[in-house]
């Protein structure tokens, strides 16, 4: 159950803050990497509102999430503003996860994973053969966001504008896990047949919760667009799924901090890595191997734990 | 209050529940007895909706029911307590009530956190105390198997139910925990209409107004207390 304590709050400022040093000291590769890390951490944000507070695991939140970035480039050819369009694409993304949801919402474990991997790998598939959307060539020439204070084709503005976008979802997440409806959906994911005997409707809540994580997995769509101005099949396509439950589980899923170190970590580790191996999936697969030997809590939730022992 | 109709339930080639016509009027007690894997709990999960019957239909206060999932029944008035607690093992014992009282009261709406709201602990704590828990602040993984079953009465009980479905609420307490559970619900409210489910005869005539005796699958005797003995004898000797 989701409890935004003084730990996470402490956390969350030192990673914002963390990210905001490197992204002034870094120069433009630090700015771009911030960027990079704010997508990641959304999307993980995102599946973690859906397999850690609604155990439902999905595979197709790159997918869900390219649906946000196609909607957002489409609305902008056809003359929507950035701002409008990025509503319309959020809305895109979490009108797809609802029906995602309503079809796969009865499922549990491993079918409703394949479910969701289906229907990525169906979305990306349409995408790839889409003329209209580029086909496997994709869409360029997608504009950022305009704000009256400040000029986002800068990286460093750019950086600043990813970290804010990420503390508002990550807020909005939290606010959501404690509605009525955060508490009953958190109800569910912990024992449905409770839930419904008292009066909870849990395919109902199970598939709002799939909409609404896939309403923020569209805000990392949209960011994703607006930082490369280009986009691709490629983001569709289910590695994309499967790398953020890596950052999800390697940061720790169900605490919404979590994701944001594991994306850190992930990002980071690629860049670094890569300078002197080919193989830097060895790295983050041997971390991921270390995080589920000591219990699956992942890096934050195995440090929450300890401290949580030490203060008490 | 409550009426079941024809009722047949069939697992594979198995007939567990046969051709059951069941009433039970507002405000009564009905104890079901019935040896083990009589399909007295198989009745319930159909009452409650939690499995399909076959055949037959199920009506509440009038409306047919038959169709309608587990959460509908419990919003139009019907608590259920399960033969193994069944509580939200991730929340605290008053936490599990509130998540209860809220469920019924407004549904899982988007405002603010049900879990701060004064008056919903306040209710919660009242709740807890109905039933003799006496830390209601105890994370549920933390308590004990009395504990458990206590909650699982409680979330029966909690956001106004009027029909009670409780499935050997009493077992695995031990003699004095048992009379002390069936004491609590002799002395519920006598508006709530009770369907229980019990093992233990003594109990069982502590409670009910009326006895229904289940034996494979189908009503071997129905009536007031006082006729019931001979045939559980009959039933328990053969
Ligand atoms: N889901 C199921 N699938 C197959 N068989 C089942 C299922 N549920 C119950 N049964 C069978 O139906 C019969 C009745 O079971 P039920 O649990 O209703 O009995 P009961 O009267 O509650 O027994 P007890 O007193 O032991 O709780 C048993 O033979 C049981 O094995
Ligand atoms: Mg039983």
């Amino acid at each position: 159950m989701f409890r935004l304590d003084a730990m996470r709050i402490v956390l969350l400022v030192l990673l914002l803050a963390g990210m905001q040093v490197f992204a002034m000291l870094g120069g433009f590769f630090g700015q771009e990497i911030v960027a990079e890390i704010a997508i990641l951490a959304i999307l993980a944000i995102s599946l973690d509102l859906a397999a850690g507070f609604g155990g439902m695991v999905s595979l197709g939140h790159g997918a869900i999430m390219g649906v946000g970035a196609y909607a957002y480039a489409l609305a902008g050819q056809h003359g929507l503003t950035p701002w409008p369009a990025a509503l319309t694409a959020i809305a895109a993304s979490g009108v797809t996860g609802g029906l995602i949801g309503a079809v796969s919402a009865r499922m549990q474990g491993i079918f409703f994973i394949m479910a969701t991997l289906a229907f990525g790998q169906m979305i990306w598939a349409f995408t790839f053969s889409a003329r209209w959307l580029g086909g496997d060539n994709g869409m360029g020439g997608i504009a950022r966001a305009s704000l009256p204070f400040s000029d986002l084709s800068q990286p460093m503005a750019f950086a600043n504008y990813a970290l804010c976008l990420l503390l508002a979802v990550f807020l909005l997440a939290a606010a959501t896990l404690s509605t009525p409806f955060g508490r009953s959906y958190q109800a569910v994911h912990d024992n449905a047949a409770r839930a419904a005997a008292i009066g909870l409707a849990p395919r109902r809540i199970r598939i709002t919760g799939f909409a609404i994580s896939s309403a923020i997995a569209g805000v990392a769509g949209i960011l994703a667009a607006q930082h490369m101005q280009f986009i691709s099949p490629a983001m569709m396509f289910w590695t994309t799924s499967g790398e953020v439950l890596v950052v999800l589980i390697l940061g720790g899923i169900g605490t919404l901090t979590g994701p944001i170190v594991g994306a850190a970590i992930f990002v980071t580790l690629k860049y670094w890595a890569a300078g002197w191996t080919d193989h830097w999936h060895l790295v983050i697969g041997a971390l991921l191997i270390a995080v589920i030997l000591a219990g699956g809590r992942g890096i934050t939730g195995e440090a929450e734990r300890r401290l949580r022992h030490a203060f008490r | 209050m409550l009426s079941v109709e024809r009722l047949g339930k069939s697992f594979g080639s198995v007939e567990v529940i046969r051709n059951v016509t069941l009433t039970v009027n507002a405000g009564e007690r009905l104890v079901i007895l019935g040896p083990n894997g009589a399909g007295k709990t198989t009745l319930m999960r159909l009452i409650a909706g939690e499995i399909a019957p076959d055949t037959g239909h199920i009506r509440l206060d009038g409306q047919d029911v038959t169709a309608l999932p587990p959460d509908a029944r419990a919003r139009a008035g019907l608590g259920r307590g399960f033969q193994t607690a069944s509580l939200f093992e991730s929340f605290s014992i008053a936490e599990n009530l509130i998540l209860a009282i809220a469920a019924r009261m407004n549904g899982a709406r988007f405002g603010r956190d049900p879990l701060k709201s004064h008056d919903l602990r306040h209710r919660a704590r009242a709740a807890a105390r109905q039933v003799g828990i006496a830390d209601p602040d105890a994370p549920v993984a933390s308590i004990d198997h009395g504990t458990r079953r206590r909650l699982d009465l409680a979330l029966a009980m909690s956001g106004g139910a009027k029909l009670l479905l409780l499935d050997e609420p009493a077992s695995g307490f031990g003699p004095g925990g048992a009379r002390e559970i069936h004491d609590l619900i002799a002395g519920l409210p006598k508006h709530l209409t009770l369907l229980v489910i019990e093992h233990d005869l003594d109990l069982a005539f502590a409670i009910a107004d009326r006895i229904v005796i289940l034996d494979a699958g189908g009503i071997a005797h129905e009536g007031p207390p006082s006729t019931a003995r001979p045939v559980l004898r009959a039933i328990y000797d053969a």
